[in-house]
């Protein structure tokens, strides 16, 4: 008989972790509250029981729409066994959602995780009281050591093949009078097995259930406040503190624990460091530097240090033209390939791919350093540290959260905007998230840092600055809209104690976001590169131009679309547009464009693609460059990502069209502000340096956009949305 | 009921005191129930960065910003 049981625990409680053991799965593991934020399903190896992984939950009443799903499923879904999972480091905590999970009526067995670090700790828990306290099985595991896990699939098979339900534990007297009366006011409204757990949550206030069952609440109200005026609390709190105060009782009988460090623990001091005010926002600002001048490198007049990354790639890049592409190319000659072909094959694929190929090694190190960054524990303290920040905007420090995913890729950035509890700040952090640079958008920065800044690694940093500016102008911008104003989400979040990363745990993420890339770059960029290839290489009268790239299909588009980005200073370059245009595929894709079309140039004067985007963008112009593709419309998995999260086609419209918009005024503020510096807005054409002075065009259209930023930012109704409105609409328009 | 209460925000690093009262939004208090903090819990400031505030509670460490912690009152302990 097949089986199918439910994964329910805390956040950070080693659900996936044991998933993965259950499964032999390979879901990504990390040590902060939020990894899961969907279901996920898998076959107990060797069994015929399916494992349902869901998003940590606190209580049985979500507070934020990912904790959602994990109610529903238990409740809809009715798996035929649930296995709690408990954090025994952090018992009365994790026992507070146990206590209402017991109240469903479902075979439960509790998982004791982490039983290794009790142990360490010096802690005894009493697993066979603890079980009969609780009248359910009790099996103490460790996930990561995989200790207990043969034990509990046993358990676990006989709890649900008997379909033995829990006996619940019960509150003091006052509740479980109001309890009793609310299963009466509820009677067969409810599945019998369920009804403990609907009449717990009616009495407790729980929005959903309240509006669902409204008479019923109405009817078991006038004992609901007698207990309210009796304990002089509300009713939610008094639910609480009873169940809390069970709790106690329960782990007083059941643990005892050994004495603890009066200094606080090692964590505790880590934390008095990296989260004062002091020293937080530094030493986040030095982690970010190392990290990036780390992979890039650094250079300053004569000093000049050049980056892990960067030496891999120049490795690489140099042995893809050599032997790989130079064999080739000799081949094809040797055996009379025609020029159409070897073409293709030499600068189209090759020197399209490899450009993209190249920068792995460059990414390999950011995956790791995230990996690391995220292992540890240390990105929950980085939202912890910016909130002051974020809330000077009306954001919240949780937008920070999809933000550093967003670093790796957008597409799970924007998903993570789900663990935000208000609807207004998800959605402006949904729109707003892939202002960060994300993994396939760092080639891109490395490209232009080493073509046109010198190898300076600094620019990568300000990249990432950048980015964080834009989402919170974004932050003010958007909340003048009606439709997303409102005061920031409350910042409350579990930290996660430090770890010693696992070094598996490290070298799996990494290499499955590397793997993930160069996949990628097997499938849409090597298809992209063809395409590009073919249309900059065949006239309209789709006849072989040998090279000549000025008159094909490619550059007559280009040459159109040009002028719209002439103000940016890309000049009469169509290729850059091109490339723009090529990274709304995948990111990369603008570095793919680029090998495939200069590869060519490249062949016949000898010099690099890095010497052709030196004679096209200067220093003013580059960052002009970077700002528009790193800010504007992100690629398309990650505009269908914003779709899931805003609803619907319009809204997810806006949103690009807002990218865009921003994108292209970051851009020529830059061009127009940077340009007026005395030679910052230089080209060098075959080792000429040719000066293109003050773009005044540029500059003047420069201080129109500051001023209509300026006038924007500050005004309190811009686009006069917001008059005669309070607060209080707000809420309302929230809860409506 | 009069019981002397200090916002949690004004706790300093390494004090002890217990949660007196919780006042704001119906859904945000219920969250910090949830998370152990009910009246008569002991709470410790673990780090302190102009009122935004880092508190263990039952053995778990909650971050908290200024204007969620001004809503805490709690009681110095002795």
């Amino acid at each position: 008989m097949s089986l199918t049981i439910a994964l329910a625990g805390n956040p950070n409680s080693g659900k996936t972790t044991l998933f993965n053991k259950l499964t032999g799965a390979n879901q990504r593991v990390g040590n902060w509250p939020g990894v899961t934020i969907d279901k996920k399903t898998g076959k107990v190896r060797g069994h015929d029981i399916e494992v349902v992984d869901l998003p940590g939950i606190y209580s049985l009443s979500p507070y934020s729409p990912e904790e959602l799903v994990s109610r529903n499923y238990l409740l809809k879904e009715t798996p035929d066994a649930i296995i709690n999972i408990v954090d025994a480091t952090n018992l009365e905590r994790n026992l507070f959602l146990t206590l209402q999970i017991l109240d469903l009526g479902i075979p439960t067995v509790v998982a004791l995780n982490m039983m290794d670090q009790v142990e360490k700790l010096g802690d005894r828990v009493d697993v066979g009281k603890l079980s009969k306290e609780l009248g359910c099985p009790v099996v103490p595991i460790s996930a990561i050591k995989n200790q207990g896990i043969q034990d509990l699939i046993e358990r676990i098979e006989k709890a649900g093949g008997s379909g033995e339900v829990p006996e619940p534990v019960l509150f003091d007297g006052d509740m479980e009078g109001l309890i009793a009366e609310a299963r009466d006011a509820l009677g067969s409204k409810v599945p019998a097995d369920r009804s403990r757990f609907y009449a717990v949550k009616l009495v407790e206030n729980d929005h959903q259930i309240c509006t669902e069952f409204a008479s019923e609440k109405e009817s078991i109200a006038a004992s609901v406040s007698e207990v309210e005026r009796k304990r002089d609390d509300e009713i939610d709190s008094i639910v609480a503190d009873s169940r809390y105060n069970r709790i106690s009782d329960i782990v007083g009988d059941c643990v005892k624990r050994a004495p603890r460090d009066e200094r606080g623990t090692l964590s505790d001091r880590i934390d008095r460091v990296v989260t004062s005010r002091i020293w937080g926002i530094p030493i986040f600002l030095g982690v970010l530097a190392v990290v990036f001048l780390g992979i890039i490198g650094f250079a300053w007049g004569d000093f000049e240090v050049v980056g892990i990354g960067t030496w891999c790639t120049d490795w690489l890049n140099g042995f893809i033209e050599d032997p790989i592409q130079s064999t080739v190319a000799d081949w094809c000659a040797d055996n009379g390939v025609s020029d159409a072909m070897t073409g293709l094959l030499v600068d189209g694929i090759i020197g399209g791919v490899g450009a993209v190929i190249g920068f792995l090694p460059q990414m390999l190190i950011l995956f790791l350093a995230l990996c690391i960054l995220e292992d540890i524990g240390y990105m929950s303290r980085i939202a912890f540290v910016m909130d002051r920040v974020f809330r000077h905007f009306g954001l919240s420090g949780k937008s920070l959260i999809p933000v550093l995913v967003g670093t790796g890729c957008g597409v799970p950035g924007i998903m993570a905007s789900r663990t935000i509890e208000s609807e207004r700040d998800r959605r402006i952090t949904a729109m707003t998230t892939t202002f960060i640079p994300c993994g396939a958008k760092l080639p891109v920065i490395a490209m232009l840092t080493s073509a046109v800044f010198g190898g300076n690694g600094l620019v990568a940093v300000g990249c990432y600055v950048m980015g964080i500016i834009c989402i919170l102008i974004s932050g003010i911008i958007l909340k003048k809209f009606r439709s997303l104003s409102g005061a920031a989400t409350p910042f409350i979040m579990e930290l996660p104690p430090y770890h010693i990363p696992s070094a598996s745990n490290i070298v799996k993420g990494t290499l499955d976001r590397g793997w993930a890339f160069v996949k990628k770059a097997g499938t849409i960029i090597l298809l992209a590169c063809i395409l590009i290839w073919f249309l900059s290489n065949f006239t309209w009268g789709l006849e072989f131009n040998g090279g000549e790239t000025g008159n094909s299909i490619l550059a007559s588009i280009g040459e159109v679309l040009m002028y719209v980005f002439m103000p940016l200073g890309w000049g009469d370059n169509w290729e850059l547009t091109v490339g723009s245009i090529t990274g709304l595929i995948a990111k990369e894709n603008i570095v793919g464009t680029f090998g495939t079309l200069f590869g060519v140039e490249a062949g016949e004067n000898g010099e690099g693609l890095e010497a052709v985007l030196g004679s096209m963008l200067s220093t003013a112009s580059g960052w002009s460059f970077l700002a528009f593709n790193l800010i504007c419309a992100p690629c398309f998995a990650a505009i269908g990502a914003m779709h899931r999260e805003l609803g619907s086609w319009k809204d997810t419209g806006i949103a690009v069209a807002y990218q865009c918009i921003l994108a292209y005024c970051v851009g020529l503020v830059l061009y127009g502000i940077l340009g007026c510096v005395g030679g910052w807005n230089t080209v060098v054409i075959d080792g000429v340096t040719v000066d293109n002075g003050v773009p005044i065009g540029s500059t003047i259209a420069a201080i129109v956009v500051i001023a209509a930023f300026v006038y924007i930012l500050w005004a309190k109704d811009p686009f006069r949305q917001l008059a005669g409105r309070d607060e209080y609409d707000a809420e309302d328009e929230v809860k409506a | 009921m009069g019981v002397p209460g200090v916002p949690i925000s004004m706790m300093r690093v390494g004090e002890v005191g217990t949660v007196v009262s919780i006042s704001g939004k119906e859904d945000v208090r219920r969250f910090l129930n949830e998370l152990g903090f009910t009246p008569g819990t002991e709470v410790r400031a673990v780090s302190q960065a102009g009122g935004n505030i880092i508190l263990e509670v039952k053995d778990s460490k909650i971050a908290i910003d200024r204007h969620m912690a001004n809503r805490i009152l709690f009681c110095p302990a002795r």
